[in-house]
């Protein structure tokens, strides 16, 4: 038999087995829970505000590379390498701790006296004591140091202006990412030429210093790319590495669908000057019909790369004072927003008061009501899995409540968690415009809550709406400290409050013509509720 | 729009079948090909063929998971497209691979007598697919039906790519043990 006839054979297997094999999931589910919580863990950190004082890595330390800066010398590369043993040690000890099925779990409550270590682990992703002694092994044998903060910019000008560079790719460019504390950084561009933006990845790195993120190029086979020398428009001698192979031409979230009848054909960029390099990374798209043309291709890089200023994106040096009293760009303004009077409002009231009654009841802490909240068969089932009250009894005490507040209860709660429906087609079901949130939830009372593109989590309450159990749990808290006004990027006027005392949270308030939207913000900086603010389009809510 | 009412359609020869069908099952059926094909322009041409293959089939077919039935036949039109345009992805194609993979659980005998009938071998693989614990068949269908990448399964699965890859091999060759008793091999 050839192995055609049984791969056609498996076309023909029971349809049972399809929707079987699509049911794929993790198991045991909780220790894909603590997998994804190990790794989020560890990256939250990327997204806060930690309270040390850093103990930074001096300039002088820094060495001029004197390697090959091509995709293998890069490859070859001593911080590469680092890279490449410490993930797969960091992947294998996770997998190695789910395998041996939680008995021996990590000290998630860890902390080393050394702020500098704690800083490495958390940028690392180093789950333990153990894993984090193991890091700075690896990275003593590759003769690196390691980062020990950086912090996270959506905002372009915060961004640029903590890395300490210009606009070295444009003015029409949008600018966000990482910038660590020896000024390193990472930064995701998107640079508008002629025929679409390009999307990319530049990051900035100091020889001597282990890289936390970024070396995904190490799994890129070099003998796939083609490479070559090419002096861009401002003058830069850079490596250009182009591969022909399109990796990436089916990829939607977990279904793979075709991408807009392009090929996307990945490419690096590579310049070096005094002790530090530059790596821009993407993916060329180039049609299909036309598939890989080698001349078009390398034009369309070149354009790329003529479109950057590597000088200038290499040359300021972060000011580290600064760095560590970083504040936003514009501050609060006058005049504090009337949040008790949102908080009297019954949609406040009901949700507040239901949410202690209901954490009393199930023992459960404040702020963990919203999985209590949802009606309507299945989704409530599966949302209230451990629940000590029988659903019967839940869903009594929440109808009292509706009926105290005259609210409308909910029946039924739709859940697009892998629904397989469009981020359109949802807002279409929300009966919403493009605001700036994935929704997770909506329930037939026109409530909804989710995420916005920075996994904060949001809450839609429309006027009469009830949710018993939600975010708002830490409001009155942040309603007595400090808020302000502030206008966003795209012209919404918001509330933003933040709790002067701990816990330090943020949120962000506004009113729409038919509701209440909140968002809890992660980190309670100033900027971190700003940037969060300027990613929303408030005025696209109902 | 439900599987049935979308099948109702189609006996009603209502051209409105195809629309709601593609509304509901095209992204899957895109996936499919997709990864079969690796070829944007091919995977158009192959759920072209779809659309038509659906509108002749049904009726008289009349299936009871739409989902599944129209995920079969765009997986033999992708595999007829495949071998008509003998294309092959530079690199290799997630297809190339599967192939390799499966090879391993046949002889590769070409004697007319060793041709086997596609429903006996079909049958035989369900019977052997149903002996098999849920999470094993799972990833084996998902890899040699749906021609899913080992990453993407290790990703889906929450576990090692190596772990997917181990689980792989050993029901291959479970599976070549298995052919070989039936005398299919």
């Amino acid at each position: 038999m050839k192995v055609q006839a049984l791969f056609d054979a498996l076309g023909g297997i029971d349809d049972r087995f399809l929707a079987e094999a699509e049911a794929l999931r993790p198991v045991p589910h909780k220790k894909r829970w603590l997998r994804a919580a190990l790794i989020a863990a560890v990256l939250a950190g990327l997204f806060s505000v930690t309270a040390y004082a850093a103990g930074w890595f001096g300039l002088g330390a820094r060495v001029t590379p004197s390697r090959d800066l091509s995709l293998s010398g890069i490859l070859d590369s001593e911080e590469a390498r680092a890279y490449t043993d410490w993930t797969a040690y960091r992947d294998t000890y996770v997998d190695a701790f789910l395998a041996s099925q939680g008995d021996a779990p990590f000290d998630m409550a860890w902390t080393s006296e050394s702020p500098e270590l704690n800083g490495a682990a958390v940028l690392y992703g180093a789950p333990d004591r153990s894993s984090a002694v193991r890091l700075l092994d690896i990275a003593a044998q590759h003769g690196l140091t390691l980062h020990t903060r950086a912090l996270r910019f959506t905002s372009g000008a915060n961004f640029l202006r903590a890395a300490g560079i210009p606009r070295f790719a444009g003015e029409e460019t949008e600018y966000r990412g990482l910038v660590y504390e020896d000024g390193s950084y990472t930064a995701e561009l998107t640079i508008p030429l002629g025929d679409g933006d390009a999307i990319l990845t530049l990051e900035r790195h100091f020889t001597g210093k282990m890289q936390p993120t970024g070396l995904e190029r190490t799994l890129v086979q070099p003998e796939n790319f083609l490479e070559w020398s090419y002096q861009n428009a401002h003058g830069q001698v850079l490596s250009l590495a182009l591969s022909s192979v399109d990796e990436q031409l089916f990829a939607l979230g977990n279904e793979r669908v075709p991408r807009d009848g392009n090929r996307l054909f990945p490419f690096y960029i590579f310049y070096c000057q005094k002790g530090q390099y530059l790596t821009a990374a993407g993916n060329l798209r180039l049609s299909s019909l036309q598939g890989f043309d080698e001349a078009t291709a390398r034009a369309q890089l070149e354009t790329i790369a003529d479109a950057i200023d590597f000088g200038a994106a290499a040359a300021a040096d972060c000011d580290t004072a600064f760095f560590l009293d970083f504040t936003p760009v514009s501050a609060p303004g006058d005049g504090k927003p009337d949040l008790a009077a949102f908080l009297a409002q019954p949609e406040a009231q009901a949700t507040l008061a239901m949410q202690r009654e209901l954490s009393e009841a199930i023992g459960t802490e404040i702020g963990r009501g919203m999985e209590f909240a949802v009606h309507g068969g299945g989704d409530l089932d599966v949302l209230r899995n451990g629940d000590p009250l029988s659903g019967s009894k839940i869903d009594s005490l929440l109808e009292a409540a509706a009926a105290q507040y005259h609210l409308r209860y909910p029946s039924q709660c739709r859940s697009f968690r892998g629904s397989g429906l469009s981020e359109n087609e949802i807002l279409a079901a929300a009966g919403q415009g493009d605001f700036g949130g994935e929704i997770r939830y909506l329930l037939d009372n026109g409530v909804f809550w989710g995420f916005d593109t920075d996994r904060n989590e949001f809450l839609y309450l429309p006027h009469g709406g009830f949710l018993a159990g939600s975010l708002l749990y830490a409001l009155p808290e942040a309603a007595e400290g400090e808020g302000w006004f502030y206008k966003n990027q795209n012209g919404d006027t918001v509330w933003l409050c933040r709790a002067t005392d701990e816990p330090r949270v943020g949120y962000l308030l506004y009113e729409s013509e038919g509701g209440w939207f909140l968002l809890l913000v992660n980190g309670p900086e100033l900027w971190q509720l700003e940037e969060a603010a300027d990613r929303l389009r408030l005025s696209e809510l109902n | 729009m439900d599987d049935a009412a979308i099948v109702a359609l189609f006996w009603a020869r209502s051209e409105d079948a195809i629309r709601e069908a593609e509304k509901r099952y095209g992204s899957y059926c895109a996936a499919i090909a997709g990864r079969i094909l690796s070829d944007a322009e091919d995977t158009r041409e192959c759920l072209n063929d779809l659309w038509l293959a659906a509108w002749r089939s049904i009726p008289p077919q009349r299936p009871e998971n739409l989902r599944c039935y129209l995920g079969k036949l765009i997986r033999n039109l992708a595999i007829s497209l495949r071998r008509r345009t003998h294309r092959q992805k530079r690199g290799g194609g997630e297809t190339d691979l599967v192939l390799e993979e499966l090879g391993e659980c046949v002889s590769g005998g070409t004697e007319p007598e060793q041709v086997l009938e596609a429903q006996v071998l079909c049958e035989a693989l369900d019977r052997w697919l149903a002996a098999l614990p849920l999470r094993d068949r799972q990833l084996f269908v998902n890899r040699y039906f749906y021609v899913r990448s080992v990453p993407e399964l290790a990703e889906t699965a929450g576990t090692s790519r190596a772990n997917v890859n181990s689980t792989l091999y050993r029901l291959r060759k479970k599976l070549r043990v298995y052919l070989e008793k039936e005398g299919l091999v």
